[in-house]
């Protein structure tokens, strides 16, 4: 009985693992991604266990925006906070619109803010109802070179890259800045509007890949 | 990566600084209190300067940061992440402040092709200041300097700390050598080099100093946006290549600037420049 329990927690501890570590991706050599080009494609498992992959959400028309995040980040951390909810509140701009939000944490495994109840803490505590993928080999996010958290990405339904960089103009880590660039590039790309800023520089934390 | 000290390159300031440092007991001074750290900072700052003050002459703050171990902070120019640190020193009666001078950085490249400079344990940053000529012998000016910084191990933790200390105006006949040594050995802090070979192409300088065989580039805040300097920013050759990348410019026809600190090997020496040059327009380069 003792050996089945045993077994059944080394299960309960391991399954997970295998989980985080599964990402598979179709390009993982690093890149340096321009406008224009087309959107690495990939499959991560989100937090629950279930995979992701980019290309099924945009064949089925939706624009993708993708937020390497990080839950110790505080460039991150300053667009969750109460009093500002930069992040969240784009999103509930566009709960009408056809947009997937979708968060990449490439922090290695072995990484503290790679920690699955950390991410699961934190998103609970940020109020973060959408998935997010862990990226534990970094294959994704070297694929698409992102340095940063956050590092903003934002992908049409022909899975071409049309926006990369800063989430805003402000790059400390004290107050949202006043021009969010992810909001305005996709308010332009709703109204089929050109995008006036497509690359920004981005800010934020070193992810952590080895 | 080449084999530099592991903190600070202040070569040529090393020999001034002692001198600053010996000076100190000299005028019996006292030395600013640490401030109280909490448990969790990892970042903390005090003074080491003199407390005597003299009408119309000048003088050097020194603060001294000490990051913990196996933490770093970041250089106030171009980093791949992190944002540099800063010095806030509010006005004071009758002293007039300069702009800080930071140290040399060391590069920091991190897996995913992540360049940033940073500090590492202890450190000075020189703050040069003016005592007015009105100042009266016999009161004290109280002075303070507030530093923020990112702090980052394997997480980033923004901080900040401060000193307070207070400086006695004295007459200049009270003291036993003239404050002007130190704002001469501030002054001997980095500069251009006097013969450098600067070329541009559309979107590249190049930089040559005479009998240089290894150069480290920082670009501070000021300074184009460097393309790879990962690969440029640090390279035994006998010339500096840096290519600029302009897609974040709102107008990237602009000219475009190398600015920021310079470690040259000179004859098999380390010497550090402040360099800032900016791009002919096409004007300036006809004959």
């Amino acid at each position: 009985m003792t050996t089945l329990k045993q077994l059944a927690l080394s299960a309960l501890l391991i399954v997970p693992a295998i989980i985080m570590s599964a990402a598979t991706t179709t390009t993982s050599a690093p890149a340096a991604l321009e406008i224009g080009d087309t959107a690495p494609d990939f499959t991560l498992t989100d937090l629950e266990g279930n995979t992701h992959t980019l290309s099924d959400y945009t064949s089925a028309g939706n624009i993708v925006v993708l937020e390497w995040f990080s839950p110790s980040c505080p460039f991150v951390r300053k667009h969750y906070r109460s009093d500002t909810g930069t992040m969240l509140k784009i999103q509930a701009d566009h709960a009408d619109d056809n947009i997937v939000w979708l968060r990449i944490n490439s922090a290695h495994a072995n990484h503290p803010s790679a920690d699955a109840t950390l991410n699961t803490d934190t998103a609970k505590d940020w109020n973060i109802t959408t998935p997010i993928l862990m990226d534990s080999t970094g294959t994704a996010g070297k694929a698409y070179g992102a340095k940063r958290t956050p590092d903003m990405y934002i992908i049409n339904p022909d899975q071409t890259l049309v926006y990369h960089g800063a989430i805003d103009n402000r790059s400390d880590a004290a107050a949202p800045g006043k021009t969010n660039y992810v909001a305005n590039a996709l308010t332009q790309l709703l109204a089929g509007d050109p995008i006036t800023k497509t690359t920004t520089k981005p800010y934020g934390c070193a992810i952590k890949y080895d | 990566m080449h084999p530099h000290p592991h903190m600070i390159h202040t070569t040529n300031l090393i020999p001034k600084l002692t001198l600053i440092f010996l000076m100190i007991p000299l005028v019996s001074t006292a030395v600013a209190a640490i401030q109280p750290e909490s448990e969790n900072k990892h970042l903390s700052v005090t003074a080491q300067t003199s407390s005597l003050a003299v009408p119309g002459q000048s003088g050097i703050l020194i603060l001294e940061l000490t990051v913990d171990e196996h933490w770093h902070t970041y250089w106030p120019g171009i980093n791949d992440t992190g944002y540099g640190l800063s010095v806030d020193i509010p006005p004071a009666d009758s002293l007039t402040f300069g702009e800080p001078f930071f140290p040399t950085p060391t590069r920091h490249v991190s897996p995913g092709d992540i360049l940033d400079h940073i500090y590492e344990g202890t450190f000075q940053v020189l703050v040069p200041y003016t005592v007015s000529k009105d100042a009266v012998p016999g009161s004290r000016i109280p002075v303070g300097a507030f530093i923020n910084a990112l702090v980052c191990n394997d997480v980033c933790i923004p901080e900040s700390d401060g000193i307070s200390l207070m400086l006695a105006v004295v007459n200049p006949s009270d003291r036993n050598f003239t404050r002007q040594e130190a704002l001469d050995a501030f002054s001997a802090k980095p500069v251009m080099p006097p013969n450098a070979d600067v070329r541009w192409d559309d979107d590249a300088a190049h930089l040559k100093l005479p009998n240089a065989t290894h150069y480290t580039f920082f670009p501070d805040t000021n300074c184009t946006q460097p393309a790879d300097l990962i690969t440029q920013g640090d390279t035994e050759s006998n010339s500096l290549t840096i290519n600029f990348d302009r897609q974040y410019e709102d107008d990237p026809t602009t000219p475009a600037r190398l600015s920021g600190r310079l470690r040259a090997k000179i004859n098999n020496e380390w010497r550090d420049f402040d360099i800032d040059y900016i791009q002919p327009t096409p004007t300036e380069k006809s004959p």
